[in-house]
């Protein structure tokens, strides 16, 4: 029996946990849920939780979320309306440009263990391109390493480097970009009756349609939900299955 | 007999009213939607309830995370006076405004008191 949790992924937490408490409100207030948010800060008590299936909905990265729905069955629900999760190649500011994927054949890459990996250590698969590995354990990490010289290059979130000061940002650029078209997604465990989760998609889609639903939506930093397309989250089990 | 929602809301107006520079209460589900409030007028409600269940959570796991036991009590001081969030029962908090000038021994002992009688509702 699953939990009542509303988990929300832990780097989305960190930017500002109150939001995450909002949305649950407006969802409870609607929809009687009775979910109660809890706070993971890190991604290993995160999925400890999520495998303890003691969420009843939550806000999932998209590797999460294929996690949920194989092992459980999790519905997505909606996902945030033009956010995408991009994977950014990082190097430092003023070393020459990689120009090609080849050029990254044996350099460094500093990357934490992820989907965001995942996606452009496929893309250097399957351009045959291999690289020397610096594991670290978080993006700010990540950029430590690149900016020590540690790495030649970084796989880092766009939300976490768009986010950086300007300061920080401009010792380094985005050498390139891998955006399969992926965000984060809302998901429901099938707990929740049928009605109550399409209760749920009607509700955040059409969120931007009231004065409520958009109060909520400023709030979360969101212009609208939109549905979530199959397509992209079964290239990226293809992807992870790929580079296991 | 007055209903459940009566007697919850009596006891936090009796909250407000019999304690000095206390100026507004509110009973909060954990799941963060208000059960019952005695709160300034203008005060959103919703938001108001979605920042307890959010102070709670956090407050549990920093309590947690620093091997300081089982909550018992949130309370942030503003220049302008202070919030103070009690377990009222393992479902519900109870959340109390206060000027800055309060005897907090005093909103305490009484907040204390509410929240028992308020837990026993919940």
């Amino acid at each position: 029996m699953t939990g009542r949790g509303f988990g929300v992924c832990p780097h989305d937490v960190a930017r500002g946990l109150e939001r995450w408490a909002f949305l649950n409100t407006f969802v409870n207030k609607a929809l009687g849920l009775g979910s109660r948010f809890g706070i993971y800060l890190d991604f290993v008590e995160f999925a400890a939780a999520l495998e303890g299936e003691e969420f009843l909905w939550g806000f999932l990265n998209p590797a999460d979320y294929l996690k949920a729905r194989t092992l459980f069955g999790y519905e997505a629900i909606a996902r945030p309306a033009g956010i995408r999760d991009v994977a950014y190649v990082v190097a430092r500011t003023g070393e020459p440009l990689a120009g090609s994927i080849e050029a990254f054949a044996g350099r460094r890459v500093a990357l934490v263990r992820g989907y965001l990996a995942a996606l452009v250590r496929h893309r250097l698969q399957g351009a045959g391109v291999s690289c020397e590995v610096v594991a670290v354990k978080s993006y700010a990490e990540v950029m430590k390493t690149v900016g020590r010289g540690d790495a030649d290059f970084g796989v880092t979130y766009n939300d976490h480097f768009d986010r950086l000061s300007a300061a920080v940002r401009d010792d380094f650029r985005v050498e390139a970009r891998v955006d399969p078209g992926l965000a984060h997604v809302v998901a429901a465990h099938p707990s929740i009756p049928q009605p109550g989760r399409a209760a749920l998609r009607e509700l955040l889609l059409g969120a931007h349609l009231d004065s409520a639903g958009a109060g909520l939506l400023a709030t979360l930093g969101f212009t609208a939900f939109e549905e979530v397309p199959e397509g992209p989250y079964r290239d990226l089990a293809d992807v992870l299955e790929a580079v296991r | 007999m007055p209903t459940r929602a009566e007697q919850v809301s009596q006891i936090l107006k009796g909250l407000v009213s019999n304690t000095p520079d206390v100026e507004g209460a509110a009973m909060v589900s954990v799941d963060g939607l208000v059960l019952a409030s005695a709160l300034p007028a203008g005060t959103d409600e919703d938001r108001v309830s979605a920042m307890a269940a959010a102070l709670l959570s956090l407050g549990e796991r920093t309590s947690q995370e620093l091997q300081r036991g089982t909550l018992e009590q949130v309370y942030v001081k503003g220049s302008g006076g202070y919030i103070i969030l009690m377990q009222a029962g393992s479902e519900a908090v109870l959340q109390t405004i206060a000027g800055s000038a309060a005897k907090l021994g005093m909103v305490l002992l009484e907040m204390k008191r509410a929240a028992q009688e308020l837990g026993r509702l919940v």
